[in-house]
């Protein structure tokens, strides 16, 4: 018996600073993230298989696949793959396919999860914050945005990995039992939602320039609509821009609308 | 021009496809607001920078790349379409209809990347079939970055380099109608992305929220640093509720 092949802490760590750094960088139609994550796998496949030419070469090209998922979130997947190959290596009983499938079931609904919170909740709520600061003249809004976008795709995805290698292919199945990513979810959800309310009142800028003159009293549009609710304009256009969404309008066609709208409307003196 | 032609054309390549991973999901997501900042600095005007950089930033916010791809490519819209915002000297409501076009230019060297690499995939296969380790990893990291210089780099070069002398002139010739129509259009914007995100966020559960966060940005005027606090405290309150109700 051949003594055991254990992955260190600095190959591990080797491993998931690729995949975070490097898992994309040659994105294409045909593998998407294939190329990535063979390269992401070489440090493993190296310590693994090679004293064995010909295994080597299968696990390269098992891992050239087509692949792809979200990269912060996603490093769950290298992480359960390098435990099921280190089972692999040293004799268990796990079929080459049995990988491939894992990498497959696994890319849709990691994806799912990691684009909602990497792209509809951390992106959004940092760059709310970043925007408000930079448009108050803080040359830091822009700076703590990458800082803290930053911080959140190397901690999260670091955590994701190890916890992907730790509990090997049970993984999934330990984060997804028992509601807890759903609940994790929509309570950030929340805190999406209200970041949202507050940059329709921040964010569209529209406001009416029309003025009635009645003999010497002058009556301001805006300043009426200001007295029933502030932000009334951004309000209403953001609902309807919203219900055309729902109704299954491309939001290339809303946005041709919108350009359309304000021709009108700004011609017109409306809209301004 | 040709020193500014070289950051702009740098930094749209580097953001779509050179730097590492971690680094590019901010610089490539906030492009406008990040190009506000460098170009503030280049052009040596910060705070016009700033004001550019996030009032262009504000149309994009709501975006989500599904699948990989966008209607808008952020980069170029971001760093090419800042820089030429702040060349031609426009009101930073303007820039938004300098960055879009530009942005929907920019899928094409997007897609043009996309559909190249796939040559150093299949060489790839073929190191991949020889175990060529040292092969595999030239072609993810060196290799892959030859289509995007030249999708990139050289359009957003001969951009500034080309045409920042006359963008200003050709700016200036457009009469002020069409002028406040582009800046209404900047304005009107945000809403679509600000709805596509309702689209991805709605859940009945969590509209409440969005009335709070609307109340707190228009009538209290609280900055999004302390909603997004209060939020954070909210989120807290709902998961123990939704903990409890599962028990």
């Amino acid at each position: 018996m051949a003594e055991t092949k254990k992955l260190t802490k600095q190959e591990l760590t080797k491993t998931w600073f690729t995949w975070v750094s490097w898992g994309q960088i040659c994105y294409n139609w045909e593998r998407l993230m294939g190329l990535g994550f063979c390269h992401t796998m070489t440090t493993a496949i190296e310590k693994l298989y090679g004293d064995d030419e010909e295994k080597k070469r299968d696990a390269l090209v098992r891992h050239m696949a087509y692949y792809n998922t979200e990269n912060t979130w996603g490093a769950l997947v290298p992480g359960i793959v390098c435990s099921l190959e280190e089972a692999r290596a040293n004799g268990e009983d796990i079929d080459p396919d049995a990988i491939s499938n894992i990498k497959t079931a696994l890319m849709g609904p990691i994806a799912g999860i990691g684009d909602t919170v990497t792209q509809s909740l951390v992106k959004v709520i940092l760059l709310g914050i970043g925007i408000d600061m930079a448009l108050a003249g803080n040359a830091l809004g822009p700076v703590l945005f990458i800082l803290g976008f930053s911080a959140y795709a190397l901690i999260v995805s670091y955590i994701c990995f190890f916890q992907g290698y730790k509990y090997g292919k049970n993984s999934v199945v330990q984060i997804l039992s028992g509601g807890l990513v759903k609940n994790i979810t929509e309570s950030l959800g929340v805190i999406g939602m209200i970041v949202l309310g507050a940059l329709v009142a921040k964010n569209i800028g529209i406001s009416s320039p029309l003025e009635f003159t009645f003999g010497q009293m002058s009556v301001n549009v805006q300043g009426i609509l200001d007295s029933i609710m502030p932000k009334m304009l951004p309000m209403a256009l953001f609902l309807i821009t919203y219900q055309l969404l729902k109704k299954g309008k491309k939001p290339m066609q809303v946005m041709l609308y919108l350009m359309a709208a304000a021709v009108v409307l700004s011609l017109l003196g409306i809209l301004a | 021009m040709l020193g500014y032609a070289i950051v702009i054309g740098l930094l749209c390549w580097l953001v779509s496809s050179a730097f590492p991973m971690w680094l590019r999901w901010s610089c490539y997501f906030g492009a406008p607001l990040v190009a506000g900042l460098v170009c503030g600095v280049m052009f040596g005007n910060i705070s016009y920078g700033l004001q550019v950089g996030a009032t262009i930033q504000m149309a994009y916010i709501g975006l989500l790349a599904v699948g990989g791809s966008l209607p808008n490519e952020m980069a170029i819209a971001g760093y090419l379409g800042v820089a030429m915002t702040m060349i031609a000297g426009l009101d930073a409501s303007t820039g938004l209809a300098v960055a879009t076009p530009l942005g929907l230019l920019g899928v094409l060297c997007q897609s043009a990347k996309m559909s190249l690499n796939p040559i150093w995939v299949h060489k790839a296969d073929e190191y991949a079939a020889q175990g060529n380790i040292r092969g595999i990893k030239i072609m993810n990291l060196f290799a892959s970055q030859i289509f995007p210089f030249i999708t990139y780099f050289i359009p957003a070069f001969l951009c500034v380099y080309l045409g920042g002398a006359y963008f200003e002139s050709f700016m200036n010739a457009i009469p002020p109608q069409i002028t406040s129509i582009l800046q209404l259009i900047g304005r009107m914007m945000p809403a679509l992305g600000l709805a596509m995100l309702m689209q991805v966020l709605n859940k009945k559960t969590t509209i409440p929220f969005l009335i709070f966060g609307f109340v707190m940005a228009a009538y209290l005027g609280m900055d999004t640093t302390s909603i997004a606090l209060v939020g954070c405290g909210l989120a807290i309150l709902h998961f123990f509720y939704m903990k409890k109700e599962s028990e």
